[in-house]
């Protein structure tokens, strides 16, 4: 666990301060994961890994937006989770091969991020009454320091979550991958699998116009440029 | 939901003297408030000059009957077409360098909505007495359409980079046509994610295995 701990504390904090960019900042997609988890894969010397891993999150959570009142599955605890357990060695191995055990077991994440946005978001309705009460009382400047301390318990709420994330969803990988040491290989087409299925619900429901042949040119420009033809 | 941070954005706007608030005006807009958070600052400006102007009714009028609608506009232009679109280019940026990936993504996004944003504040500053018509008359949903029109072409080429980037391109592209078709039948993300993984879990088991794609770092 000793040499977990920096990696732990970068992710915890990296989570904490990036998930304020999704709930009380400009949105400025600092925290999709993409970013966040190219980020996170730079500072923790796996940076080819951390944008892997963000891009299968990307896609596997593209269609998940938060229309209305709904609160969706956001993939940023669990990409970055993912990049921890790579760096942490708690994968098992380490560089390509963790990748897709580290995306198979930090999926957990996310469902935790989602309960955690629901208590802040009830916290935050608390808040507003509070404020409201200040400015009746003709505390302005109270009433906007409601707003700071929102954003302040938002960024403790969500770093805590992290650290649990993290120190469990390590425990298990690493108690797995002891008890079942082939499931790395087994997994090793199957970690590809939220790749495929984020890329097919993006394409799926496009089937109309210029989308089928877009497709199409896209996959053959990607296919020389992947074989090396092109790029 | 977002009533604390209108209240936040609007509340210098009523600012008296040093450390003096017009303690009424704020009290108006500490209220609830929802809607899609760039479009937000349509309702900014119609709020600040309303107020401005001696206004306070219209004001809230504005703000309860339009958060609804802008909410369900930006929804639209932004979750589900323009941010999409910014995601997967990006991502094939990022498959050819992931630097270059993560900076596509934060200039185009950030290009994109801060010009939006700022937009959006002058001209429901310029239409405070008549914020529905300029609403009515955005063309978002075109912006929408074209913005899905472009996700299909790249998410062809990213298929195609990541598979011919594996030992196997084979398998990848049969399990991603598998999971196209489940999709298109109306089959859960989840039940997909089941099947999917069964039968990954069965090839890898086969020893049919794939080398995950490699990056070029620059």
């Amino acid at each position: 666990m000793t040499g977990s701990a920096l990696p732990l504390t970068a992710t915890m904090l990296l989570g904490g301060l990036l998930t304020l960019d999704r709930m009380a900042f400009g949105q400025f997609f600092l925290s999709r994961p993409l970013f966040a988890a190219t980020l996170l894969g730079y500072i923790l010397h796996f940076p080819a890994e951390g944008a892997f891993v963000g891009l299968v999150y990307e896609l596997l959570f593209l269609r998940s937006i938060p229309a209305g009142s709904f609160i969706p599955l956001h993939p940023l605890h669990g990409s970055l989770v993912a990049v921890f357990l790579i760096a942490s060695g708690s994968a098992g191995t380490s560089g390509w091969q963790a990748v897709p055990v580290a995306v198979f077991f930090s999926l957990p994440a996310i469902f935790l991020d989602r309960y955690v946005e629901i208590f802040w978001r009830r916290s935050n309705e608390r808040n507003l009454l509070k404020a409201t009460a200040l400015v009746r009382m003709g505390k302005i400047g109270s009433a906007r320091g409601v707003h700071l301390l929102s954003t302040l318990r938002a960024f403790l709420l969500y770093t805590a979550a992290v650290l649990v994330s993290g120190v469990i969803l390590s425990g298990f990988c690493t108690f797995a991958l002891s008890r079942f040491p082939s499931f790395t290989a087994y997994l090793s087409v199957a970690g590809l699998t939220p790749f495929f299925i984020g890329l097919a619900g993006v394409t799926a429901g496009r089937k109309y116009g210029f989308g089928r042949v877009g497709f199409l040119c896209g996959l053959l420009l990607g296919a020389l440029a992947g074989s090396g033809i092109l790029l | 939901m977002q009533g604390l941070g209108f209240f936040f954005a609007i509340s210098p706007w009523f600012k008296l003297e040093e450390g003096e608030y017009d303690t009424k005006a704020l009290k108006r807009h500490l209220v609830y408030f929802n809607t899609h958070p760039f479009m937000a600052s349509y309702l900014l400006g119609v709020v600040a000059r309303l107020e401005k102007e001696g206004n306070p009714a219209g004001a809230v009028r504005a703000k309860e009957n339009l958060m609804g609608p802008l909410g369900a506009a930006g929804d639209g232009l932004f979750w589900t077409s323009l941010s999409p679109m910014v995601v997967v280019l990006s991502l094939s940026v990022a498959l050819l360098s992931p630097l270059a990936g993560i900076l596509t993504l934060l200039l185009v996004h950030n290009a994109i909505q801060l010009s939006v944003r700022w937009n959006l504040f002058k001209r429901g500053w310029e239409n405070a007495y008549d914020p529905l018509t300029y609403i009515g008359g955005r063309q978002d949903r075109k912006v929408g359409a074209r913005a899905q029109e472009v996700i299909a072409p790249l998410s062809g080429f990213l298929l195609g980079i990541v598979a011919f980037r594996t030992e196997t391109p084979g398998t990848v592209l049969v399990l991603f046509g598998l999971s196209l078709i489940l999709f298109m039948k109306g089959w859960s993300t989840l039940r997909i994610m089941l099947v999917i993984l069964t039968i990954a879990l069965i090839l890898g088991g086969l020893g049919i295995r794939m080398e995950m794609p490699w990056f070029p770092l620059r």
